[in-house]
């Protein structure tokens, strides 16, 4: 019989706590620059505010450090404030977008509007997931003094016939860290400028196994996609000009993988890069295990705090060429809204994208963030000329190649990278020894069933 | 033969102690350290260590926001689980009825589907009945690997267990369901403790599907606050081990409630009938 | 069924000696049969409606999934056994085919092992048993991906704590990256967040043995070892078969521990099903993704059949 108490005291508990669930907490510490230049709606936008039901939903990309995603969030919230509309700040974390996106269009429950990276944009777009937001991109670009060459060039793509789905706000670039210090005892004194460079600095300077040069991630991590970008610039192709057949397995490639495998046996890479997890390269390079990683930017901001001589020691720079030329491909992000969104939602959303393109706040959250420029006004923002790092994703951005260059970018190219088949095909080359043509043979398969998909 | 067993006795303790302690002292050390040391100069030893993770995780993070929605959760599934699965476990261990095979049947395969692959189908199902982005969703979803875990710990229980007392319980009159409520559940506290003590801490640490079904700040559990901790490619080690010493707390509060309950239903000498 | 549930509560019947084997096998009261069926079917609905909804319609889902070529947010085309087919030149396939007996297999049998001495011990009289059984549940008591994340921090090449630890005897172990450790350190990182399942089922059945028997086993003059297999094993034998299924399937659809470890590297090294799964969805191929959960079913099925036929508690 107490047993059967007991039971009945939990049961009520847990009835309560079911009871209890409805309830959420907000709140967040405002500040000046979240609500600056927020002025009285346009007639269309406030009516939009009166017809819209419900609250509206962002998802806003997680990025590091945390002060940049609230920067953001209080920014949304004073503008939702301004219009009289609830809002709702959701955090997803990059690493998690393409999941819960996933389980959102199949449920159906995707939010008002959303940051994305171009891959998912891309693929969204192709499935008739997003609205064409054509007149938001060209007013934010003609207020903001024009969009880099580069990022207009990714979002016009011809895989988007004609349309623009999204409205960039800032990208990921790759930018090469390198440990000057190091590299300077041996009488390196410029960052390499082609791989076979980097290569020859890593042989003279790396000391194994307190030290190796090539800090590049090989594991089935979204960094092990610089591999990709590597083989591009050998000339190795995911895919034909009209990005529908595989072209994978190819010469270029092979002399890549040929190339990446002497590296590999010769002891360059840390013998743990084949596994590392999205943080392995900032781990190595922080811990003063790697001369070279390759980062957006991340590691810059955690060392500027943690371990600032680290941070004054190293280089930055851009990314190396190979034979066939440099490909560092910049990675914008957009802010898009889903076809699922109301008519007045979808009005909101777009003055919400105006908003937050503002100078004043995107210089304040640029300062925070890891964000190359995507605007030819945020090419003045004083954190592009007094951080090294950012200095190296403005260069990129004038300089850097398009998303999947000189591959077409389309959704097919986005599944393949999604998927991390050139790091799985070196791998089977450096880790399993598999003969490089067979590497390329598997991967060919692979990936052209995924473009045959897209295709079909 | 007393000193056997005082030397088996301590052998014992070391044993545990060498198994469970290092790893979980070094989660503990990590969670006292600021992030540069954990990498730069890793150490055993509780070196520039402070409370500052847990601070950021409490004050910051309003992580006991968290830890109330994993607490929400995990005690609602359980609930939920163990009526469904003892009324199950019931039917199928006493009753005759058409079905009845299937039912067992079903409930052990259902054990089977991958998570990994159940979540889009099941954000479906969770959008349609309108649950997207709520504790009640997600307390859903969990049912789909506490009612069989609970059904089926339950049952093997259930069938075990001698039918005299309730056969006796039945000639003198009592009806079906007063014998389990008042014969059967009071002998079973071990095993339903057991089984509930499994579907809450599943319940409590489940991350892959609270990433699909919990989004907004207000409604994460604490897996998923963890989870967030570490934005881009940035892991905070730090704050991520102060949150996980922190949510284990209620963890072992359960255990240790269900573990007295295990002792009590065995003192009860149910056992011998 | 019928008969081999009643050979059971016979077979139950041992460790309750009091129990008269002869009331199980008294036949039942056929007058009650109509009502008896109605109550029966009504107690099972809930939980077999629940397993319908939520378990049944997403497994025919992702089943049908498998024979078509479905994206995310778009239906696909029915393409046969293509999915399948495919499989057998893919060299992912063949690694996860190959763990799922490997790291499968080698962490349930070190499970079992450790389990059960981890129980015997806590069920022996020792000073502070209750924080003792609290301290073994720690692996468990924490959420299991922050488990996996601190054991990574363990296992790591050159700065993990055991690397650490062993600085002064040798030069760094790559326990993640070589291909051979790689599968040891998985496997030990599994059966260290799973053993104290075992551990605190195995107990709970010890709780249950009746101390009578060990008291008459020691009249006779059985050794510990003797009381152990004679009386222990076969006491706790339809536990441990119980727990043997649940965990087996734990471990074959694993994630977090094979993700956050090495994410099924280096290369395919440490590749299990759910991450092929996982690593298709990214890739958004539904399709596909379905094929790799699906394709292990049959021999999940095939598994736990055989355990229930020699166990026949199941």
């Amino acid at each position: 019989m107490r047993h059967s108490r007991k039971i009945k005291g939990l049961g009520v508990l847990a009835a309560l706590s079911l009871l209890a669930t409805g309830c959420s907490t907000a709140g967040n510490g405002d500040d000046a620059v979240a609500a600056d230049g927020l002025g009285a709606p346009s007639a269309e936008v406030a009516q939009a505010a009166k017809d819209f039901q419900g609250t509206f939903s962002y998802w806003i990309g997680l990025t590091f450090p945390e002060s940049s995603n609230e920067l953001e969030a209080a920014r949304i919230k004073a503008w939702g404030d301004n219009l009289g509309i609830k809002t709702d700040i959701v955090k997803v974390n990059q690493n998690e977008v393409v999941q819960q996106t996933s389980g959102a269009i199949e449920a159906k429950s995707l939010p008002t509007a959303m940051t994305v990276p171009y891959d998912l944009m891309s693929t969204m777009a192709t499935a008739n997931q997003l609205t064409p937001v054509p007149e938001t991109y060209a007013a934010v670009g003609g207020a903001h003094g024009g969009w880099l060459d580069s990022i207009d060039a990714a979002t016009n793509a011809k895989s988007f016939g004609g349309k623009v789905y999204g409205v960039p706000f800032g990208f990921f670039g790759n930018v090469l860290f390198s440990r000057a210090d190091l590299l300077k005892e041996k009488g390196f004194t410029t960052p390499p400028k082609t791989w076979d460079e980097l290569l020859a600095q890593s042989k003279a300077t790396q000391d194994p196994p307190s030290t190796y040069g090539m800090g590049f991630a090989l594991s089935n991590v979204l960094d092990g996609n610089l591999t990709t970008s590597m083989m591009q610039s050998f000339g190795g192709r995911v895919a034909d000009d009209a990005g529908q057949k595989c072209t994978i397995d190819s010469p270029e490639t092979a002399n890549f993988l040929g190339w990446i495998k002497g590296a590999f046996d010769a002891g360059q890479f840390p013998p743990s890069a084949v596994t590392w997890d999205g943080a392995g390269d900032n781990n190595s390079f922080t811990s003063g295990e790697s001369l070279f990683i390759v980062n957006t930017g991340s590691v810059y901001q955690s060392m500027k705090k943690d371990d600032p001589d680290l941070a004054e020691s190293s280089a930055y720079s851009a990314l190396p060429a190979g034979p066939s030329g440099q490909v560092a491909p910049v990675d914008p992000r957009y802010r898009v809204v889903p076809s699922s969104t109301s008519e007045a939602g979808k009005i909101l959303a777009q003055d919400l994208f105006e908003t937050l393109a503002d100078d004043t706040y995107m210089a304040s959250f640029m300062e925070n963030a890891t964000y190359g420029p995507v605007l030819k006004s945020q090419l003045d923002y004083p954190v592009f000329t007094d951080s090294p790092v950012h200095a190296g994703l403005l260069e990129q951005a004038e300089k850097g190649t398009a998303p999947a260059f000189p591959d077409t970018a389309n959704a097919a190219y986005s599944d393949y990278q999604n998927a991390f088949s050139t790091p799985r095909m070196v791998q089977r080359v450096l880790v399993d020894k598999v003969a490089i043509d067979k590497a390329m043979a598997e991967a060919q398969a692979s990936c052209q069933k995924i473009y045959s998909q897209h295709a079909g | 033969m007393q000193k056997r067993g005082r030397l088996a006795t301590v052998l014992g303790m070391a044993f545990l102690a060498i198994l469970v302690v290092p790893p979980v002292y070094y989660m503990i050390i990590v969670s006292l350290k600021p992030r540069s040391a954990i990498y730069r100069t890793p150490s055993w030893l509780p070196e520039r260590t402070s409370l500052d993770n847990y601070a950021k995780v409490l004050f910051n993070d309003h992580f006991l926001v968290n830890i109330g929605n994993s607490l929400i959760v995990a005690l609602a599934t359980t609930l939920l689980a163990m009526i469904l699965g003892v009324l199950a476990a019931y039917a199928i261990a006493r009753f005759k009825f058409p079905g009845r095979n299937a039912a067992s049947q079903l409930i052990l395969m259902s054990y089977l589907t991958p998570m990994v692959l159940l979540f889009i189908p099941l954000s479906v199902v969770v959008g349609n009945l309108g649950l997207a982005d709520t504790l009640q969703g997600l307390v859903l979803v969990y049912l789909t690997f506490a009612v069989p875990l609970c059904t089926w710990l339950i049952l093997g229980h259930f069938r075990e267990f001698p039918r005299d007392l309730e056969e006796a319980a039945s000639i003198d009159g009592a009806s079906k369901m007063r014998t389990l409520v008042s014969i059967l559940l009071p002998v079973s506290a071990p095993a339903l403790a057991t089984a509930a003590s499994l579907a809450f801490m599943m319940a409590w640490g489940e991350l892959f599907l609270a990433l699909t079904f919990v989004k907004g700040q207000g409604v994460m559990t604490a897996p998923v606050a963890l989870q967030h901790m570490s934005t881009g490619d940035v892991q905070q080690y730090g704050p991520i081990m102060a949150g996980a010493v922190l949510s284990a707390i209620p963890v072992l509060v359960v255990y240790y409630i269900s573990q007295r309950w295990v002792v009590q239903g065995a003192a009860d000498g149910a056992f011998k009938g | 069924m019928q008969a081999r549930t009643e050979q059971d509560a016979v077979a139950a019947g041992a460790k309750a000696p009091a129990a008269t084997a002869g009331t199980a096998r008294r036949p039942r009261k056929p007058v009650a049969a109509g009502k008896e069926a109605r109550l029966g079917l009504l107690l099972v609905i809930p939980a077999v409606a629940v397993i319908a909804i939520l378990i049944g319609y997403p497994t025919i889902s992702s089943i049908w999934y498998s024979f078509t070529d479905r994206m995310v947010g778009s239906p696909g085309r029915f393409i046969g056994i293509e999915n399948y087919t495919r499989l057998a030149t893919d060299s992912g396939f063949l690694s996860a085919a190959a763990n799922l007996v490997l790291i499968v297999g080698v962490s349930l049998l070190l499970k079992l092992v450790l389990g059960t001495v981890v129980a015997v011990v806590l069920n022996r009289p020792m000073p502070g048993r209750n924080l003792w059984r609290l301290l073994v549940m720690l692996p468990w008591a924490m959420p299991g991906f922050v488990a996996f994340m601190g054991l990574r921090l363990m296992f790591e090449s050159p700065y993990g704590a055991i690397n650490v630890a062993l600085e002064t005897f040798t030069s760094p172990v790559p326990f993640l990256s070589d291909p051979d450790w790689a599968r040891v350190s998985v496997v030990l990182a599994t059966v260290w967040r799973g053993f104290p399942f075992w551990a605190i089922s195995i107990l709970a059945a010890l709780q249950t043995i009746p101390k009578e028997l060990y008291e008459a086993a020691r009249m006779d003059g059985a050794s510990a070892w003797q009381q152990f297999v004679h009386i222990t094993v076969p006491q706790i034998r339809s536990t441990v078969a119980v727990v043997a299924v649940i965990s087996a399937i734990w471990t074959a659809n694993g994630f977090e521990n094979i993700w956050l470890m090495t994410q099924g590297g280096p290369s395919t090294t440490t590749m299990t099903f759910p991450v092929l799964s996982f690593l298709s969805l990214q890739s958004r191929q539904l399709g596909q993704a379905a094929a790799y959960a699906v394709v292990i079913l049959p021999v999940m099925a095939l598994f736990i059949m055989l355990l229930s036929r020699r166990k026949k508690e199941i």
